[in-house]
């Protein structure tokens, strides 16, 4: 028999009275959801602040003592200094912190072993779940929920309870939800290729990351029946293995038309980072298209990255031409004498070099330099004519020559010296490419070339490495940078994801980049690669090189212009 | 790399936004929780603050600060309390290396650290997220304490990771930290660097991996006094005055 809808109450008279009843209370219900949703909402925007920050609701700073009587705050005393935006916890010197997102905190902790395993000094990391009180305490007086004292190196705050509670609220929210491109057996990747990239440097990475993720997923140490049936010591590390999935992306136009292109394609199959990528212009879209969609951007092969250390989700290899400009202003900073000779740049508009001459420019105003330009606005290359009049014309000045190598032809002068010589020449072979070494005759002696690599002795050291990856698969290494930055791309993201093992977090990915890149063996075609905690751009080193003077073919640093 | 186990497939149903969520939608339950209360209060529950460390525990203190200068500080029987730091009195020979201050200045490191003037130093970078934070914290406490007392002590951070840490990040830093005169942030060559670590034996290979240490010297002293670990203010304040002056 089909059981009645409603009580027995809501029959007959009373029916419509209820109704009535219902109908007057609805709004009251639906406002009061409503009112629910604004306050948690308010409450997570609350709790992130104070853990991201160090900031109380109040707009007062968060205070906190650490070891007794040291006093902390603002962001000094933030959550996430030390719990990392994950929440998933870090290591630093021996000080291991622990995971507090909503999971970890809110459920009993037992040590994942399997009992033959099991040791003494792992059970007395066991605990009971935090409740809302034994939060409080932890937070306020550093007693764990099984009433032991925390590390002393975790502060004890001073926090109401509401703001407690907002803080909880947000702890809940950390890392909860499965990211996306995430399933029971596979991980998706995307690879962001913008049209303007050349042909053969696009063929050259796919072909690299194409046959990384075919070994990867060759299952050679049967990763799949691990996982699956998990009868092993340490399963849990068997258990986080996925499939990987690439999917290439290739953008079309213009950038400004690529935010759609990312959402479309996004949509249609959400993917847990991006690996690698290859762009000719600014990579700003793809960048803030990952930051607003909390994607990892890992790697991108890319001379303009996003370099204002803004965002969180984008890592970059090197600076590209941001840095080559950098250290130029430095080099000039350094070189030019307190009577400093007139700078000229010549470059051709919407290029590059119009990128690097607009730094130049910057820099000028703060250094007081006299900088003039000469814009190339003729298709035609520039001929030995055109130098000679313009350093003629502009005698005893640095020149900053922003242009392809194709348009340096004529600059070499082998025969004749130019009645009139440049104090200086310099250019970015980030611009040029190798050619850049190619200057000879009179001008090769006064020519400065900015370089983001490795020189080649060392590249050689480095590029072993991927040789000897290469070999096997019958890939010829004739794309260094390319392929060499998409194997650095994969095998970094590999062993990071290694490392995640079951916590699938986007953000505790990056962290594990952040804090193993110390470590990584293989280095590209950059002298160092170093990150740290929400540092953006691993390879910071950039020389300023001048032709030896015993050999032609060498070039040495005049000075290694590391920051200081 | 860290080794957090986590269970990532559980339901969050059953964590504290339950119960928040769960009483804000059911008023009973208030009611509940109150008569809960008077019963708990009835029954003198433990306040919270009773739970509260005794931060440096009257018997880690007084290892801390005891007449065994050289030796590690022996262990305690207290369940998770393990003495804050170890200390040790060590001769270093500092490397002549150029470093450049946060103000802009550029010193030699031999000069700085004269036998002449009493200095402490520690080793940090900007980005750091853990441990300097602390050591930067304790440094102002201790640096506005010992002002406060007329002790005429120089300040040193040296950042060991010069390569992103420049002239203007350390500004900014030491801004945030509220660096005075006496406290200069310092970076410098990589390798100068990494010599002055080696120096001082601080260096463990990478950054990620460096150790909580404030050393410290009387003016006129040939000794260092290594501290490693997080003393608190008054420890290191009682380091200083205990420190050797010859």
């Amino acid at each position: 028999m089909r059981a009645p809808l409603y009580p027995a109450c809501f029959r007959g008279p009373l029916r419509v009275l209820a109704l009535v009843a219902l109908a007057l209370a609805a709004p009251h219900y639906v406002e009061s959801a409503e009112t629910r949703a604004d306050f948690e909402a308010e409450q997570l925007q609350a709790g992130q602040e104070i853990y991201r920050l160090g900031r109380l609701p109040s707009g007062k700073r968060l205070v906190g003592l650490s070891h007794g009587d040291i006093p902390l705050s603002g962001s000094q005393v933030a959550c996430e200094n030390c719990h990392r935006r994950s929440g998933l916890g870090s290591s630093e010197g021996g000080n291991v912190v622990p995971p507090i997102t909503g999971p970890a905190l809110f459920f009993e902790r037992e040590p994942n072993q399997r009992l033959p395993f099991r040791s003494r000094s792992l059970r007395s990391r066991a605990r009971p779940a935090y409740d809302a009180r034994s939060l409080s305490r932890a937070i306020r007086s550093g007693i764990d929920s099984a009433g032991n004292p925390l590390d002393p190196l975790m502060p004890r705050y001073e926090m109401s309870n509401a703001e407690i509670e907002a803080l909880n609220t947000y702890l809940v929210s950390l890392s909860a939800d499965l990211p996306p491109g995430l399933t029971k057996t596979s991980i998706h990747f995307a690879t962001i290729v913008a049209e303007e990239a050349s042909p053969s440097d696009r063929e050259a990475m796919l072909e690299i990351l194409q046959a990384f993720v075919r070994d990867k997923n060759a299952n050679s140490r049967n990763e799949s029946g691990r996982r699956d049936r998990g009868a092993y010591y340490r399963d849990s590390r068997e258990r986080a293995y996925r499939k990987w999935v690439l999917h290439t992306w290739q953008l079309k136009g213009g950038s400004e038309s690529w935010p759609a292109q990312l959402e479309e394609l996004y949509r249609a199959q959400p993917v847990f980072a991006v690996l690698g990528g290859l762009g000719k212009g600014s990579w700003r879209p793809v960048h803030d298209f990952c930051e607003s969609k909390k994607i990892p951007c890992l790697f991108p092969i890319t001379d303009l990255p996003v370099t204002d250390e803004e965002g969180f989700y984008s890592i970059y290899i090197s600076g590209g031409l941001f840095r080559e400009a950098e250290s130029t202003i430095r080099y000039l900073g350094e070189r030019l004498p307190l009577d400093s000779p007139p700078i000229v740049q010549v470059y051709r508009p919407g290029t590059q070099g119009a990128i690097m001459a607009k730094r130049i420019h910057q820099a000028s105003i703060d250094e007081d330099w006299r900088v003039r330009d000469v814009l190339l606005e003729h298709p035609d290359t520039p001929s030995r004519e055109f130098w000679l009049e313009l350093f003629a014309k502009r005698e005893g000045s640095i020149f900053l020559v922003w242009l392809p190598a194709a348009e340096l032809a004529s600059l070499s002068f082998p025969v004749d010296p130019p009645p009139r010589m440049p104090e200086a020449l310099v250019l970015s072979e980030t611009i040029t490419g190798p050619e850049a070494f190619v200057v000879t005759g009179s001008m090769r002696n006064r020519t400065r070339v900015v370089s983001l690599l490795e020189r080649p002795a060392g590249r050689e050291r480095s590029l072993a490495r991927l040789k000897a990856w290469l070999s096997p698969r019958k890939i010829e290494l004739d794309r260094e940078r390319v392929q060499a930055d998409t194997y650095l791309s994969a095998t970094l993201v590999a062993s990071a994801t290694k490392h995640m093992r079951e916590n699938f977090s986007r953000e505790y990915l990056i962290e594990i980049i952040e804090h193993g890149m110390d470590n990584a063996v293989f280095r590209s075609v950059y002298p160092r690669l170093t990150l740290g905690p929400n540092q953006r751009i691993a390879s910071k080193s950039c020389f300023v090189l001048r032709p030896s003077e015993n050999d032609p073919s060498e070039w040495l640093p005049v000075e290694k212009v590391g920051k200081r | 790399m860290t080794e957090n186990e986590q269970i990532s497939d559980v339901s969050l149903k059953s964590s504290g936004r339950f119960f928040s969520s769960t009483l804000r939608r059911e008023p009973s339950l208030w009611a509940a929780a109150f008569i809960g209360f008077l019963l708990w209060a009835a029954t003198g529950s433990p306040a919270i603050a009773d739970h509260l460390p005794t931060s440096g525990d009257a018997g880690l203190k007084e290892a801390a600060s005891g007449e065994s200068a050289d030796e590690s500080l022996p262990g305690s029987a207290i369940r998770n309390a393990r003495p804050n730091y170890t200390r040790a009195s060590v001769a270093y020979a500092v490397p002549d290396i150029d470093l450049t201050a946060h103000d802009g200045t550029q010193v030699g490191l031999a000069s700085v650290l004269g036998a002449d003037r009493s200095v402490m130093v520690n080793f940090v970078f900007t980005s750091c997220t853990t441990i300097c934070p602390v050591l930067s914290a304790s440094f102002a406490a201790v640096n506005r304490q010992l002002l406060e007392a007329g002790e005429d002590v120089e300040f040193l951070s040296i950042s060991i990771d010069p390569e992103y840490d420049t002239q203007k990040k350390l500004a900014e830093y030491a801004q945030k930290v509220g660096a005075g005169g006496n406290w200069l942030f310092f970076t410098g060559a990589r390798d100068d660097i990494l010599d002055l670590q080696t120096a001082f034996d601080t260096y463990r290979g990478n950054k990620m991996n460096h150790l909580p240490l404030t050393f410290l010297k009387r003016a006129g002293a040939r000794k260092w006094t290594r501290i490693e670990g997080f003393p608190s203010v008054e420890e290191i304040l009682t380091e200083y005055r205990n420190s050797e002056t010859l």
